[in-house]
Protein backbone atom coordinates (compact mmCIF):
# COMPACT_ATOMS: atom_id res chain seq x y z
CA UNK A 1 0.00 0.00 0.00
CA UNK A 2 1.53 3.42 -1.00
CA UNK A 3 1.00 5.98 1.43
CA UNK A 4 -0.84 8.58 1.29
CA UNK A 5 0.62 11.96 0.03
CA UNK A 6 -0.41 15.37 2.56
CA UNK A 7 -1.98 17.87 0.38
CA UNK A 8 -0.90 20.99 1.40
CA UNK A 9 -2.55 24.25 0.07
CA UNK A 10 0.20 27.34 0.53
CA UNK A 11 -2.07 30.07 0.41
CA UNK A 12 -3.40 28.51 3.68
CA UNK A 13 -0.66 29.96 5.81
CA UNK A 14 -1.51 33.32 4.60
CA UNK A 15 -4.73 33.14 4.90
CA UNK A 16 -4.89 31.91 8.28
CA UNK A 17 -1.69 33.52 9.72
CA UNK A 18 -0.15 30.40 11.21
CA UNK A 19 2.92 27.99 9.78
CA UNK A 20 3.90 24.59 10.98
CA UNK A 21 6.43 21.95 9.96
CA UNK A 22 5.35 21.50 6.09
CA UNK A 23 5.35 25.16 5.43
CA UNK A 24 9.02 25.09 7.34
CA UNK A 25 9.92 22.46 4.93
CA UNK A 26 8.79 23.73 1.94
CA UNK A 27 11.77 26.80 2.26
CA UNK A 28 14.31 23.84 3.38
CA UNK A 29 15.04 22.91 -0.17
CA UNK A 30 17.50 20.31 1.27
CA UNK A 31 15.23 18.04 3.32
CA UNK A 32 11.89 18.76 1.17
CA UNK A 33 10.22 15.86 0.96
CA UNK A 34 8.42 16.01 -2.56
CA UNK A 35 7.03 11.95 -2.59
CA UNK A 36 5.15 12.60 1.23
CA UNK A 37 4.37 16.03 0.42
CA UNK A 38 1.99 18.02 -2.53
CA UNK A 39 2.28 21.74 -2.78
CA UNK A 40 -0.47 23.85 -4.17
CA UNK A 41 -1.77 26.78 -4.42
CA UNK A 42 -5.64 27.63 -4.27
CA UNK A 43 -5.61 30.62 -7.11
CA UNK A 44 -8.70 32.65 -5.61
CA UNK A 45 -8.33 35.32 -3.69
CA UNK A 46 -4.67 34.90 -3.51
CA UNK A 47 -1.78 37.87 -3.20
CA UNK A 48 0.45 38.29 -6.27
CA UNK A 49 3.16 38.35 -4.10
CA UNK A 50 2.53 34.40 -2.32
CA UNK A 51 1.79 33.78 -5.63
CA UNK A 52 5.53 34.32 -7.05
CA UNK A 53 6.87 33.13 -3.94
CA UNK A 54 5.23 29.85 -5.09
CA UNK A 55 6.15 30.07 -8.63
CA UNK A 56 9.66 30.50 -7.40
CA UNK A 57 9.64 27.70 -5.23
CA UNK A 58 7.97 25.51 -8.08
CA UNK A 59 11.18 26.44 -10.75
CA UNK A 60 13.74 26.21 -7.44
CA UNK A 61 12.73 22.79 -6.80
CA UNK A 62 12.65 21.16 -11.13
CA UNK A 63 15.83 22.89 -11.27
CA UNK A 64 16.84 20.35 -8.26
CA UNK A 65 15.41 17.49 -9.17
CA UNK A 66 16.97 17.86 -12.74
CA UNK A 67 20.67 18.79 -11.58
CA UNK A 68 20.77 15.80 -9.10
CA UNK A 69 19.44 13.60 -12.14
CA UNK A 70 22.15 14.98 -13.97
CA UNK A 71 25.24 11.95 -14.01
CA UNK A 72 28.32 14.15 -14.88
CA UNK A 73 27.91 17.45 -12.92
CA UNK A 74 31.00 20.01 -14.30
CA UNK A 75 32.00 22.88 -12.60
CA UNK A 76 29.89 24.69 -15.38
CA UNK A 77 27.06 22.75 -14.47
CA UNK A 78 27.65 23.34 -10.24
CA UNK A 79 28.23 26.86 -10.95
CA UNK A 80 24.77 27.98 -13.23
CA UNK A 81 23.06 25.42 -10.98
CA UNK A 82 24.01 27.43 -7.61
CA UNK A 83 24.12 30.95 -9.78
CA UNK A 84 20.25 30.10 -10.29
CA UNK A 85 19.64 28.82 -6.70
CA UNK A 86 21.21 32.19 -4.94
CA UNK A 87 19.10 34.51 -7.48
CA UNK A 88 15.75 32.64 -6.99
CA UNK A 89 15.99 32.18 -3.34
CA UNK A 90 17.47 36.22 -2.81
CA UNK A 91 14.11 36.88 -4.71
CA UNK A 92 11.82 34.75 -2.73
CA UNK A 93 13.27 36.41 0.42
CA UNK A 94 13.05 39.72 -1.05
CA UNK A 95 9.52 38.72 -1.87
CA UNK A 96 9.01 37.75 1.91
CA UNK A 97 10.83 40.50 3.17
CA UNK A 98 7.51 42.82 1.30
CA UNK A 99 5.08 40.60 2.64
CA UNK A 100 6.51 40.29 6.30
CA UNK A 101 6.37 44.11 6.48
CA UNK A 102 2.32 43.54 6.76
CA UNK A 103 2.12 40.55 8.75
CA UNK A 104 2.67 39.74 12.35
CA UNK A 105 5.19 37.99 14.33
CA UNK A 106 4.15 34.48 13.22
CA UNK A 107 5.91 34.99 9.70
CA UNK A 108 8.72 35.45 11.23
CA UNK A 109 10.32 31.87 11.88
CA UNK A 110 9.58 30.68 8.14
CA UNK A 111 11.00 33.82 6.87
CA UNK A 112 14.07 33.13 9.04
CA UNK A 113 14.57 29.64 7.65
CA UNK A 114 14.16 31.09 4.14
CA UNK A 115 16.96 33.77 4.95
CA UNK A 116 19.15 30.63 6.57
CA UNK A 117 18.30 28.65 3.43
CA UNK A 118 20.28 31.70 1.31
CA UNK A 119 22.92 31.95 3.87
CA UNK A 120 23.29 28.24 2.89
CA UNK A 121 23.56 28.69 -0.98
CA UNK A 122 25.74 31.98 -0.15
CA UNK A 123 28.69 29.34 1.87
CA UNK A 124 28.22 26.77 -1.34
CA UNK A 125 28.46 29.53 -3.91
CA UNK A 126 31.89 31.29 -1.83
CA UNK A 127 33.21 28.66 -0.36
CA UNK A 128 33.19 25.47 -2.62
CA UNK A 129 32.41 27.33 -5.90
CA UNK A 130 35.13 29.67 -4.66
CA UNK A 131 32.69 32.43 -6.79
CA UNK A 132 32.86 36.35 -5.59
CA UNK A 133 32.29 37.61 -1.81
CA UNK A 134 29.81 40.26 -3.63
CA UNK A 135 27.48 36.98 -3.13
CA UNK A 136 27.68 37.61 0.69
CA UNK A 137 27.66 41.41 0.23
CA UNK A 138 24.11 40.90 -1.64
CA UNK A 139 22.96 38.00 0.78
CA UNK A 140 23.98 40.30 3.77
CA UNK A 141 21.67 43.02 2.58
CA UNK A 142 18.80 40.91 2.00
CA UNK A 143 18.94 39.49 5.70
CA UNK A 144 19.32 42.65 7.01
CA UNK A 145 16.28 43.69 5.02
CA UNK A 146 14.45 41.12 7.38
CA UNK A 147 16.51 42.36 10.59
CA UNK A 148 15.08 45.80 10.11
CA UNK A 149 11.53 44.65 9.35
CA UNK A 150 11.89 42.99 13.09
CA UNK A 151 13.47 45.83 14.72
CA UNK A 152 11.59 48.77 13.48
CA UNK A 153 7.87 47.44 14.17
CA UNK A 154 5.97 49.69 15.99
CA UNK A 155 2.81 47.77 16.92
CA UNK A 156 1.27 48.59 20.36
CA UNK A 157 0.41 44.84 20.49
CA UNK A 158 2.80 42.97 22.32
CA UNK A 159 1.86 39.09 21.18
CA UNK A 160 2.10 40.51 17.57
CA UNK A 161 5.26 42.51 17.42
CA UNK A 162 7.92 41.14 15.06
CA UNK A 163 10.70 42.50 17.29
CA UNK A 164 11.51 39.44 18.74
CA UNK A 165 12.70 38.28 15.67
CA UNK A 166 15.78 40.25 15.68
CA UNK A 167 18.22 37.74 17.44
CA UNK A 168 17.81 35.33 14.94
CA UNK A 169 18.51 37.71 12.09
CA UNK A 170 21.49 39.06 14.34
CA UNK A 171 23.22 35.45 14.24
CA UNK A 172 22.87 35.17 10.55
CA UNK A 173 24.19 38.64 10.25
CA UNK A 174 27.22 37.60 12.25
CA UNK A 175 28.06 34.61 10.42
CA UNK A 176 28.24 36.27 7.06
CA UNK A 177 30.06 39.84 8.74
CA UNK A 178 32.58 36.80 9.57
CA UNK A 179 33.01 35.73 6.46
CA UNK A 180 34.03 39.36 5.07
CA UNK A 181 36.19 39.75 8.36
CA UNK A 182 33.94 42.98 8.37
CA UNK A 183 34.62 43.68 12.33
CA UNK A 184 33.06 47.14 11.28
CA UNK A 185 29.80 46.06 10.37
CA UNK A 186 29.56 43.61 13.24
CA UNK A 187 30.60 46.43 16.10
CA UNK A 188 27.75 48.54 14.02
CA UNK A 189 24.99 45.61 14.29
CA UNK A 190 26.03 45.46 18.06
CA UNK A 191 25.96 49.27 19.11
CA UNK A 192 22.49 49.37 17.13
CA UNK A 193 21.39 46.49 19.13
CA UNK A 194 22.73 47.90 22.07
CA UNK A 195 21.01 51.75 21.89
CA UNK A 196 17.65 49.71 20.87
CA UNK A 197 17.90 47.84 23.87
CA UNK A 198 18.92 50.93 26.27
CA UNK A 199 15.69 52.43 24.57
CA UNK A 200 13.94 54.66 27.11
CA UNK A 201 10.28 54.59 25.59
CA UNK A 202 10.16 51.06 23.72
CA UNK A 203 13.16 49.03 24.71
CA UNK A 204 14.19 46.12 22.50
CA UNK A 205 13.80 43.13 24.69
CA UNK A 206 16.75 41.04 25.75
CA UNK A 207 17.56 37.79 23.76
CA UNK A 208 16.27 35.53 26.47
CA UNK A 209 13.15 37.23 26.36
CA UNK A 210 12.71 37.42 22.61
CA UNK A 211 11.36 34.75 19.66
CA UNK A 212 15.04 33.13 21.15
CA UNK A 213 14.13 31.77 24.19
CA UNK A 214 11.53 29.18 22.32
CA UNK A 215 14.13 28.88 19.37
CA UNK A 216 17.28 28.06 22.38
CA UNK A 217 19.57 26.80 19.54
CA UNK A 218 19.63 30.75 18.20
CA UNK A 219 19.79 31.59 22.22
CA UNK A 220 23.28 29.88 21.96
CA UNK A 221 24.32 30.67 18.69
CA UNK A 222 23.45 34.38 19.64
CA UNK A 223 25.85 34.51 22.99
CA UNK A 224 28.60 32.55 21.19
CA UNK A 225 28.70 35.22 19.12
CA UNK A 226 28.68 38.32 21.80
CA UNK A 227 31.04 36.49 23.74
CA UNK A 228 33.16 36.15 20.71
CA UNK A 229 32.60 40.13 20.24
CA UNK A 230 33.49 40.90 23.39
CA UNK A 231 36.59 37.96 23.65
CA UNK A 232 38.16 39.00 20.63
CA UNK A 233 37.20 42.56 19.18
CA UNK A 234 36.43 44.49 22.52
CA UNK A 235 38.91 42.88 25.45
CA UNK A 236 36.07 42.84 27.25
CA UNK A 237 36.72 39.26 28.67
CA UNK A 238 34.02 39.61 31.81
CA UNK A 239 31.06 40.44 28.95
CA UNK A 240 32.63 37.54 26.95
CA UNK A 241 32.35 35.41 29.82
CA UNK A 242 28.93 36.13 30.94
CA UNK A 243 27.90 35.33 27.52
CA UNK A 244 30.08 32.41 26.53
CA UNK A 245 28.88 30.68 29.87
CA UNK A 246 25.29 31.03 29.05
CA UNK A 247 26.15 29.53 26.22
CA UNK A 248 27.92 27.07 27.14
CA UNK A 249 24.78 25.63 29.91
CA UNK A 250 22.05 26.15 27.63
CA UNK A 251 24.52 23.93 24.58
CA UNK A 252 22.73 20.78 24.27
CA UNK A 253 25.08 18.04 25.17
CA UNK A 254 24.80 16.12 21.73
CA UNK A 255 26.48 19.18 20.19
CA UNK A 256 30.42 19.01 21.27
CA UNK A 257 31.60 20.36 18.81
CA UNK A 258 29.70 23.65 19.79
CA UNK A 259 30.73 23.11 23.42
CA UNK A 260 34.59 22.42 22.50
CA UNK A 261 33.95 25.64 20.33
CA UNK A 262 32.58 27.17 23.14
CA UNK A 263 35.10 26.08 25.81
CA UNK A 264 38.42 27.33 23.32
CA UNK A 265 36.96 31.09 24.47
CA UNK A 266 35.40 30.47 27.55
CA UNK A 267 39.08 28.68 28.98
CA UNK A 268 41.11 31.79 28.47
CA UNK A 269 38.12 34.49 29.16
CA UNK A 270 37.33 32.79 32.61
CA UNK A 271 41.02 32.48 33.50
CA UNK A 272 41.31 36.48 32.83
CA UNK A 273 38.15 37.72 34.23
CA UNK A 274 37.56 35.61 37.30
CA UNK A 275 40.91 33.87 37.40
CA UNK A 276 38.98 30.37 37.56
CA UNK A 277 39.61 27.48 35.14
CA UNK A 278 37.80 24.60 34.07
CA UNK A 279 37.87 21.72 35.19
CA UNK A 280 40.03 18.63 33.85
CA UNK A 281 36.89 16.71 33.66
CA UNK A 282 34.72 18.30 31.45
CA UNK A 283 36.97 18.76 28.99
CA UNK A 284 38.06 15.01 29.16
CA UNK A 285 35.09 13.87 29.20
CA UNK A 286 34.50 15.85 25.73
CA UNK A 287 37.35 14.27 24.68
CA UNK A 288 36.39 11.07 25.59
CA UNK A 289 32.76 11.38 24.33
CA UNK A 290 33.78 12.39 21.23
CA UNK A 291 36.28 9.83 20.30
CA UNK A 292 33.46 7.24 21.30
CA UNK A 293 31.13 8.18 19.13
CA UNK A 294 33.35 8.85 16.10
CA UNK A 295 33.98 4.89 16.80
CA UNK A 296 30.14 4.11 17.21
CA UNK A 297 29.94 5.83 13.57
CA UNK A 298 33.36 4.36 12.30
CA UNK A 299 34.82 7.39 11.52
CA UNK A 300 37.06 10.17 11.92
CA UNK A 301 37.00 13.47 12.35
CA UNK A 302 40.35 14.48 12.94
CA UNK A 303 41.97 15.60 16.32
CA UNK A 304 40.86 19.60 15.68
CA UNK A 305 36.88 18.72 17.42
CA UNK A 306 38.57 18.09 21.13
CA UNK A 307 41.27 20.30 20.24
CA UNK A 308 40.14 21.83 23.83
CA UNK A 309 41.77 19.46 26.08
CA UNK A 310 44.69 19.20 23.80
CA UNK A 311 45.85 22.85 24.08
CA UNK A 312 44.38 24.21 27.28
CA UNK A 313 45.71 20.80 29.59
CA UNK A 314 49.04 22.56 29.97
CA UNK A 315 47.55 26.34 29.88
CA UNK A 316 45.81 24.96 32.75
CA UNK A 317 48.24 23.62 34.56
CA UNK A 318 51.05 26.46 34.19
CA UNK A 319 48.18 28.37 35.95
CA UNK A 320 48.25 26.53 38.57
CA UNK A 321 51.61 25.97 39.29
CA UNK A 322 52.62 29.72 38.31
CA UNK A 323 55.34 27.66 35.86
CA UNK A 324 56.01 30.89 33.66
CA UNK A 325 58.90 29.63 31.66
CA UNK A 326 56.42 26.27 30.40
CA UNK A 327 53.80 29.08 29.52
CA UNK A 328 56.59 31.02 27.58
CA UNK A 329 57.36 28.00 25.52
CA UNK A 330 54.10 27.35 24.74
CA UNK A 331 52.95 31.06 23.26
CA UNK A 332 56.56 30.33 20.99
CA UNK A 333 55.16 27.27 20.03
CA UNK A 334 54.43 27.49 16.46
CA UNK A 335 51.44 24.97 16.48
CA UNK A 336 49.61 26.63 19.54
CA UNK A 337 50.39 29.85 18.17
CA UNK A 338 48.24 29.37 15.22
CA UNK A 339 45.93 27.98 17.23
CA UNK A 340 45.28 30.72 19.26
CA UNK A 341 45.65 33.02 16.85
CA UNK A 342 42.79 31.14 14.22
CA UNK A 343 40.91 31.45 17.06
CA UNK A 344 41.28 35.19 18.36
CA UNK A 345 42.92 34.66 21.66
CA UNK A 346 46.09 35.54 20.21
CA UNK A 347 46.20 38.66 22.86
CA UNK A 348 43.76 37.34 25.30
CA UNK A 349 46.78 34.29 25.96
CA UNK A 350 49.46 37.38 25.91
CA UNK A 351 47.11 39.02 28.72
CA UNK A 352 47.34 35.36 30.68
CA UNK A 353 51.10 35.78 30.99
CA UNK A 354 51.32 38.31 33.52
CA UNK A 355 48.74 36.23 35.55
CA UNK A 356 50.84 33.39 36.05
CA UNK A 357 53.39 35.54 36.82
CA UNK A 358 51.04 36.18 39.50
CA UNK A 359 50.32 32.84 40.47
CA UNK A 360 54.44 32.09 40.71
CA UNK A 361 54.49 35.22 43.08
CA UNK A 362 51.35 33.66 44.96
CA UNK A 363 52.72 30.89 45.02
CA UNK A 364 56.66 31.99 46.50
CA UNK A 365 54.81 33.84 49.43
CA UNK A 366 53.40 30.63 50.38
CA UNK A 367 55.66 28.82 50.43
CA UNK A 368 57.73 31.54 52.23
CA UNK A 369 55.61 30.82 55.11
CA UNK A 370 53.62 34.04 54.15
CA UNK A 371 55.96 36.65 55.04
CA UNK A 372 54.37 39.91 53.97
CA UNK A 373 57.97 41.03 52.78
CA UNK A 374 58.98 39.72 49.40
CA UNK A 375 62.44 40.29 48.02
CA UNK A 376 62.77 40.80 44.77
CA UNK A 377 65.91 38.29 44.71
CA UNK A 378 63.69 35.87 46.02
CA UNK A 379 61.17 36.08 43.10
CA UNK A 380 63.87 35.84 40.76
CA UNK A 381 65.35 32.54 42.54
CA UNK A 382 61.53 31.33 42.20
CA UNK A 383 61.45 32.77 38.30
CA UNK A 384 64.98 30.77 37.72
CA UNK A 385 63.91 27.12 38.85
CA UNK A 386 63.75 26.13 35.19
CA UNK A 387 66.37 28.23 33.89
CA UNK A 388 66.49 30.15 30.50
CA UNK A 389 68.92 31.75 28.14
CA UNK A 390 66.79 35.00 28.80
CA UNK A 391 67.03 35.58 32.46
CA UNK A 392 64.56 38.34 33.48
CA UNK A 393 66.52 41.36 35.21
CA UNK A 394 65.05 42.75 38.41
CA UNK A 395 63.92 46.13 36.88
CA UNK A 396 61.89 43.76 34.23
CA UNK A 397 60.76 42.12 37.54
CA UNK A 398 59.83 45.39 39.18
CA UNK A 399 57.95 46.80 36.14
CA UNK A 400 55.84 43.21 36.23
CA UNK A 401 54.87 43.76 39.80
CA UNK A 402 54.16 47.22 39.30
CA UNK A 403 51.26 46.42 36.37
CA UNK A 404 49.82 43.54 39.00
CA UNK A 405 49.43 46.22 41.65
CA UNK A 406 48.24 48.70 39.85
CA UNK A 407 45.80 46.11 38.25
CA UNK A 408 44.85 45.68 41.97
CA UNK A 409 45.89 42.02 41.41
CA UNK A 410 48.08 41.99 44.24
CA UNK A 411 47.26 44.41 47.90
CA UNK A 412 50.83 46.07 48.44
CA UNK A 413 53.59 48.13 47.48
CA UNK A 414 57.21 47.96 45.95
CA UNK A 415 60.45 49.15 47.59
CA UNK A 416 62.87 50.35 45.39
CA UNK A 417 65.28 51.44 47.86
CA UNK A 418 64.94 48.22 49.66
CA UNK A 419 64.54 46.09 46.22
CA UNK A 420 61.07 44.44 47.94
CA UNK A 421 57.85 44.19 47.68
CA UNK A 422 55.23 44.11 50.91
CA UNK A 423 52.14 42.79 50.54
CA UNK A 424 48.87 43.07 52.92
CA UNK A 425 48.53 41.03 55.82
CA UNK A 426 45.20 40.33 54.95
CA UNK A 427 44.28 38.61 51.31
CA UNK A 428 47.25 39.64 49.46
CA UNK A 429 45.82 38.18 46.47
CA UNK A 430 42.45 39.24 46.42
CA UNK A 431 40.38 36.92 43.55
CA UNK A 432 36.77 38.05 42.14
CA UNK A 433 34.41 36.03 43.81
CA UNK A 434 32.48 33.46 41.60
CA UNK A 435 28.18 34.13 41.95
CA UNK A 436 25.67 32.01 40.26
CA UNK A 437 27.91 31.37 37.29
CA UNK A 438 25.45 28.14 36.47
CA UNK B 1 83.87 23.08 -13.45
CA UNK B 2 80.09 23.39 -14.19
CA UNK B 3 78.86 19.99 -12.36
CA UNK B 4 80.61 22.07 -8.98
CA UNK B 5 78.88 25.08 -9.67
CA UNK B 6 75.29 23.02 -10.28
CA UNK B 7 75.65 21.39 -6.81
CA UNK B 8 75.45 24.46 -4.94
CA UNK B 9 72.71 25.83 -6.59
CA UNK B 10 70.78 22.42 -6.86
CA UNK B 11 71.01 22.40 -2.44
CA UNK B 12 70.13 25.66 -2.32
CA UNK B 13 66.71 25.01 -4.24
CA UNK B 14 65.87 21.82 -1.98
CA UNK B 15 66.52 23.96 0.88
CA UNK B 16 64.34 26.78 -0.49
CA UNK B 17 61.50 23.72 -0.83
CA UNK B 18 61.93 21.91 2.02
CA UNK B 19 61.44 25.55 3.77
CA UNK B 20 58.51 26.78 2.45
CA UNK B 21 57.18 23.45 2.71
CA UNK B 22 56.05 24.04 6.43
CA UNK B 23 55.34 27.97 5.94
CA UNK B 24 52.12 26.67 2.98
CA UNK B 25 50.97 24.35 5.27
CA UNK B 26 51.00 27.32 8.47
CA UNK B 27 48.70 29.20 6.09
CA UNK B 28 46.58 26.22 4.93
CA UNK B 29 45.58 25.88 8.46
CA UNK B 30 44.98 29.87 9.48
CA UNK B 31 42.66 29.94 6.20
CA UNK B 32 40.57 26.45 7.36
CA UNK B 33 37.29 27.07 8.46
CA UNK B 34 36.38 27.25 12.25
CA UNK B 35 33.34 28.91 12.23
CA UNK B 36 30.62 28.28 14.65
CA UNK B 37 28.87 25.14 13.33
CA UNK B 38 25.26 25.47 12.73
CA UNK B 39 22.90 23.17 14.89
CA UNK B 40 20.74 20.75 13.76
CA UNK B 41 17.72 21.33 15.11
CA UNK B 42 16.42 24.92 16.68
CA UNK B 43 14.84 23.65 19.55
CA UNK B 44 15.65 21.34 22.41
CA UNK B 45 14.19 20.52 25.70
CA UNK B 46 15.80 21.96 28.98
CA UNK B 47 16.57 18.65 30.05
CA UNK B 48 19.17 17.74 27.22
CA UNK B 49 21.27 21.08 28.01
CA UNK B 50 24.58 21.15 29.88
CA UNK B 51 22.96 22.84 32.50
CA UNK B 52 20.34 20.29 33.20
CA UNK B 53 22.62 17.60 32.52
CA UNK B 54 23.09 14.42 34.22
CA UNK B 55 26.29 12.72 32.65
CA UNK B 56 27.97 15.34 32.20
CA UNK B 57 30.18 17.37 34.55
CA UNK B 58 28.47 20.22 34.81
CA UNK B 59 30.59 21.45 38.18
CA UNK B 60 32.89 23.29 35.33
CA UNK B 61 34.26 26.47 37.06
CA UNK B 62 37.29 25.62 39.73
CA UNK B 63 38.63 28.64 42.11
CA UNK B 64 40.54 26.37 44.49
CA UNK B 65 44.10 26.82 43.35
CA UNK B 66 45.07 25.38 46.96
CA UNK B 67 44.60 21.85 45.47
CA UNK B 68 47.39 22.06 43.16
CA UNK B 69 49.42 18.32 43.03
CA UNK B 70 52.77 18.04 45.30
CA UNK B 71 54.54 15.39 43.38
CA UNK B 72 54.30 18.14 39.94
CA UNK B 73 57.92 18.79 39.40
CA UNK B 74 57.86 22.48 38.89
CA UNK B 75 56.19 22.83 42.54
CA UNK B 76 58.83 20.47 43.84
CA UNK B 77 61.58 22.40 42.62
CA UNK B 78 60.06 25.78 43.20
CA UNK B 79 59.86 24.56 47.30
CA UNK B 80 63.19 23.32 47.49
CA UNK B 81 64.59 26.70 45.77
CA UNK B 82 62.68 28.77 47.90
CA UNK B 83 63.66 26.40 51.06
CA UNK B 84 67.39 26.98 49.81
CA UNK B 85 67.05 30.51 49.70
CA UNK B 86 65.52 30.75 53.07
CA UNK B 87 68.33 28.57 54.73
CA UNK B 88 71.41 31.13 53.39
CA UNK B 89 69.14 34.08 54.22
CA UNK B 90 68.95 33.25 57.63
Amino acid sequence: MTEMKSIVDFGDYFQEKYFDNYMIRYFQYNVREPSKILYMLNNEHQDEKVEEVYCLSKKIWQNIVEFDNRSNKRRALRVSHYKFLFESIDQQLLLMNRIAERETNWIIYPLFVLARELVKVTSHVTKILKMSPSYIERCARSVHRSFTLCLNDRNPIKDENRRGGVYMFINLEFKLYHWLENRDMIKNLVKVVKSRQEDRFEPLMPCDQSLCSKYNGQEVTYNYYMGQYYGCIENDYESAFTYLNQALFGCDTTYLKQMNQILILLIPFGLLSHRIFVGNQLLLQIQNEHLKRDKDKKESHGTHQWMCQKYYHSVIKCFQTGNLKKFDNILFNREYEIFFLKNGVYVAMQLLRERVLLRLVEQIYEMNDKTSILPFELILVGMKVQPSDDMESMNELECELACLISKKLIKGYLSHGNKCMVVSRTNPFPKHTLTSLK
Amino acid sequence: MSSTTDKPSTTAKEQITTTEKPVNQNKKTLEEDDEFEDFLVDQWPASTTLKDSKEFHTNLWEESWDDVEVDDNFTNDLRAEIAKYKQEHQ
